[in-house]
């Protein structure tokens, strides 16, 4: 999306030998590699900007990968994780699973397991990006409008004809036509249905 | 003949009579009497011997008195003094040679009876013909056995061969399984094993020596063929330089010996199903420690395909991808081998061993647990710490042991922080570990109990473990002890002393 042509993955995991292993794997297939050796070392190096995903060990010194995912969470960092784990992990797996990791792979795993974990992961982060610049846009394109437009618009996505709308703003049904033309094109819609969605999307960005 | 000499005596007092009183020889026949003394000590009691003495005294009288009562020559009273002091003094001696021999077959008796009737088995022997030989061989200008042993090899069994046996005792018997002397005398040369060349070897060498004794301890086959251990003395008296009479005394102590090696497989057989379920502890992270590079090596051996199989191979990034790839194996074997040895299931070894490197090799093995518990480890480790004669895997067992206490002591959530600190010293004429943890603690009334076997304060513990570490120790002539101060961590500590050897 930033134009940055490939993607971006992070490998976090103690064991050094492991962490390159996973680094040349990536790099053959032309990704771009990030290793760290503590979840610290992650943080301290800031959200990525382009599309990418987390492999994380789910033990590591100092703090869980599972603690660790929480508090990524709790950061609003919502980078796709993919897990490794070793033997007798299984509940610690089921957790992770439960607060939303994206795969988790059994070590020793098949590295095309591990590519097509992270190519998953990585297409997820996709949908993420580009679902978060569509709404981004959208909401350039609703602070454009005026506070009257913006009145409008929030009673014509309940279903409101134009002239309840006029009687409720007190203002005539020419005007509210004319407001309502505006706040169509300005939003880049063509019709009601799609205004509707759009207003739907953007309503959880606006806190109602 | 015992029986007649009363009668032969008689009558040679009687011929001695006649002749001294009816013939008028200028002589002193009466002398004579002394044979008759002489012949009444091989029957007559003391009591008797004196009488007798004195009844040949009285003979001679009278015979004096019949033949020249009235007018006694000189000459005839000469000779009957004579007479009377000889047969008197012969009587003095041979009441003493009796009393002598008294006191001689009483100890003969004693001695008959011990040797009979002892608990130890005896068998006498004669080594004539091997100390003829040792003295052979010393002329012919060897210095010492040792010589002989280079030169002739075969002359340890030669001497067996040479050895004859003369009388046993019933314990002796008892002790081979033998019917009667005959058959332990046929049994003989098969009864020593060839584990028994060096004791024949240290044997003759005691001849050579002219050693009065000899002691040590084998292994011996019974007349059935069946093993028994032997305490033995061959005891060469100084007196019979010639060796025809050797006393070999010999204790049986097969069952002793039994029950001490029954003890002592009992011993190594806990010690390796304790070790057994220590690693059974431990398994999770040890399957981490393995799974690690194998993931590595799996991954790597990927990414270097994928590198040699892009349109432009990188065959530098192949290379690095296979060098890792060693380096893993490496790494998952050097695991492996180290879990092999200690669930390996050998008895204990005597070797010189360095504290510091087997500590570095036990905290290896339980890394991972003292990390995955969130505990920031210090080593201080002696680079040079003398060496000390233990086995290796039983001191990594005792190692791993205090350590896994030591996390187990710090797990409880309540403990603000986790430290561990492992050293090793040298404390005096020792080495000694250490491990100190910063856990719950201990209180102190506990301290005495801690190495009792089945104490414990663990919900799921077995309670062997410290039990096992101490007998360990003690096993190497070490000692271990544990001090605590509630709340503040406890401390462990061990040590190993230099140059003794292991009892185990």
């Amino acid at each position: 999306m930033t134009g940055t042509p490939s993607p971006l993955v992070f490998v976090v995991d103690d064991d050094v030998s492991l962490r390159e292993a996973l680094g040349s794997l990536f790099r053959s297939v032309g990704m771009q590699v990030e290793l760290f050796g503590s979840p610290a070392e992650f943080l301290a190096r800031g959200p990525a900007t382009c599309e990418s995903c987390l492999v994380l060990d789910i033990r590591l010194p100092g703090v869980s990968g599972l603690d660790f995912q929480t508090q990524l969470a709790k950061r609003g960092n919502t980078i796709p994780i993919v897990f490794m784990t070793g033997h007798g992990d299984v509940p610690m797996s089921v957790r992770a699973m439960k607060a939303g990791a994206l795969d988790f792979l059994m070590k020793p795993f098949r590295d095309q397991d591990m590519l097509d974990a992270v190519s998953n992961a990585l297409a997820l982060d996709r949908e993420r990006r580009a679902a978060e610049s569509e709404l981004s846009t959208l909401r350039a394109r609703y602070d454009s409008l005026t506070a009257r437009e913006r009145e409008v618009i929030a009673l014509v996505t309940t279903g409101l004809m134009n002239k309840q709308i006029a009687g409720q703003l007190g203002v005539s049904e020419i005007t509210v036509k004319i407001h309502r033309g505006h706040l169509m094109e300005k939003m880049g819609v063509r019709t009601l249905a799609e205004l509707v969605k759009i207003y739907q999307m953007l309503r959880p960005e606006r806190g109602i | 003949m015992s029986r007649f000499s009363p009668f032969v005596a008689m009558f040679i007092a009687v011929a001695i009579f006649a002749l001294d009183t009816l013939t008028t020889f200028d002589m002193a026949i009466a002398v004579l009497y002394v044979t008759v003394v002489l012949l009444a000590l091989s029957f007559a009691t003391k009591k008797n011997l004196l009488v007798i003495g004195a009844g040949c005294m009285g003979l001679t009288l009278l015979s004096f008195a019949v033949s020249h009562g009235e007018d006694p020559t000189s000459d005839a009273t000469a000779r009957c003094f004579v007479s009377l002091s000889a047969i008197g003094i012969t009587t003095f001696l041979a009441y003493q040679v009796k009393t002598g021999i008294a006191i001689l077959r009483e100890s003969e008796q004693r001695y008959r009876t011990i040797f009979l009737a002892t608990g130890v088995a005896i068998l006498e022997m004669d080594f004539t013909l091997v100390k003829a030989a040792v003295h052979q061989l010393k002329s012919q200008g060897f210095a010492d056995i040792r010589a002989v042993a280079a030169k002739d090899p075969s002359f340890a069994s030669k001497a067996i061969a040479m050895m004859k046996l003369t009388k046993v005792n019933n314990t002796a018997l008892t002790t081979f399984s033998a019917k009667d002397f005959n058959t332990l005398k046929a049994a003989l040369p098969t009864l020593i094993g060839e584990d028994m060349e060096g004791a024949i070897w240290a044997l003759l060498e005691a001849i050579w020596d002219g050693r009065p004794v000899y002691e040590s301890e084998t292994m011996m086959n019974d007349v059935n063929g069946d093993r028994i251990a032997i305490l033995y003395n061959v005891a060469m008296p100084a007196d019979r330089p010639l060796l025809d009479t050797v006393l070999v005394s010999i204790v049986d102590v097969t069952a002793r010996r039994q029950a001490e090696n029954e003890l002592h497989a009992a011993h190594t057989e806990l010690a390796h199903v304790t070790r057994i379920a220590t690693l059974g502890e431990l398994t999770v992270s040890i399957a981490h420690e393995v799974n690690q590079p194998l993931a590595a090596i799996v991954t790597n051996g990927g990414a270097g395909l994928r590198w040699l199989k892009r349109s432009a191979p990188d065959l530098g990034e192949v290379e690095t991808a296979m060098q890792r790839m060693i380096a893993d194996a490496g790494r998952a074997s050097e695991v492996i081998k180290r879990l092999r040895t200690l669930s390996s299931k050998t008895t204990p070894q005597a070797a010189p061993v360095n504290l510091s490197e087997i500590a570095a090799e036990s905290i290896a093995l339980v890394q991972r647990e003292i990390t995955s518990h969130k505990i920031s480890l210090r080593t201080e480790l002696a680079r040079k710490l003398p060496l000390v004669i233990g086995d290796r895997i039983q001191l990594q067992q005792v190692i791993i042991n205090l350590i896994l206490n030591a996390i187990q002591a710090m797990a409880d959530p309540a403990v603000a922080t986790r430290t561990l600190l492992i050293a090793t010293t040298r404390a005096g004429d020792a080495v000694q570990l250490n491990v100190r943890d910063s856990g719950t603690g201990f209180a102190a009334t506990k301290a005495a109990h801690l190495f009792d076997a089945f104490y414990t304060t663990k919900a799921d513990g077995m309670g062997m473990g410290l039990s096992i570490c101490r007998s360990i120790v003690t096993a190497h002539g070490g000692r271990i002890s544990a001090h605590s101060e509630p709340g503040n961590g406890a401390s462990f500590e061990f040590t190993i002393p230099l140059q003794e050897e292991p009892v185990s």
